[in-house]
């Protein structure tokens, strides 16, 4: 799944460790979705859009 | 390194990456240790059987399965504190693991009836475990980077 995390974060000026710290999981996660390899649980995602304020649609992509 | 992960590293406080490091690292003391108990554990249950100190062998048994009992907790815990990858990480190295296991332990239980093989001591399949599961964790988070 692609998604735009990595933009969204680097709009913010966040490095992982701080979108790690705030969505509540490691960095190695950040990681492993900002890379495509990896894709969230619902919670995760929502939280994800929460941060961005986003919708879930407008930061992943099927 | 690939460029995600010289990122990821660089923008990590000096502070985490200490923190991370002294967990990461009494977390392995913590399991060597244990590890080291029941390996100690269990050549000195084995020493005081063959000497006929049934007591003192029961005694070292019973330190093995503390041992034992006290890795399995430590790791249960280490679990229970992961986020829903690093669980997704540890689920397929823990299954890989547990089949490599049982695939060996079976087949040399084959070659043992068939072809006669030295016993395979039970107890070691926990340390076997152990092996195959860090190459085996090592593999699965690989996979992810």
């Amino acid at each position: 799944m692609n998604n735009h995390l990595r933009t969204l974060r680097g709009e913010r000026g966040w490095s992982q460790a701080r979108l790690a710290e705030l969505a509540g999981v490691s960095r190695q996660t950040i990681q492993a979705l900002e890379s495509g390899k990896y894709d969230p649980s619902l919670p995760l995602a929502f939280k994800l859009a929460a941060l961005f304020k986003r919708r879930i649609e407008d930061i992943f992509e099927p | 390194m690939t460029d995600d992960e010289r990122e990821g590293m660089e923008d990590e406080s000096g502070a985490s990456k200490r923190a991370r490091r002294t967990a990461r690292l009494r977390r392995s003391a913590e399991e060597a240790v244990m590890a080291l108990t029941f390996l100690l554990a269990v050549f000195y249950a084995d020493d005081f059987s063959d000497r006929g100190r049934s007591a003192f062998a029961a005694g070292f048994v019973a330190a093995a399965v503390v041992a034992l009992a006290g890795l399995f907790l430590t790791y249960i815990r280490r679990y229970l504190a992961l986020d829903e990858f690093e669980r997704q990480v540890e689920t397929k190295a823990l299954a890989i693991a547990g089949g490599g296991a049982v695939m060996f332990a079976a087949s040399w239980g084959v070659a043992e009836i068939i072809l006669s093989a030295p016993d395979f001591p039970l107890y070691m399949i926990a340390p076997m475990f152990s092996i195959i599961y860090m190459a085996a964790r090592h593999g699965v988070s690989s996979a992810f980077r």
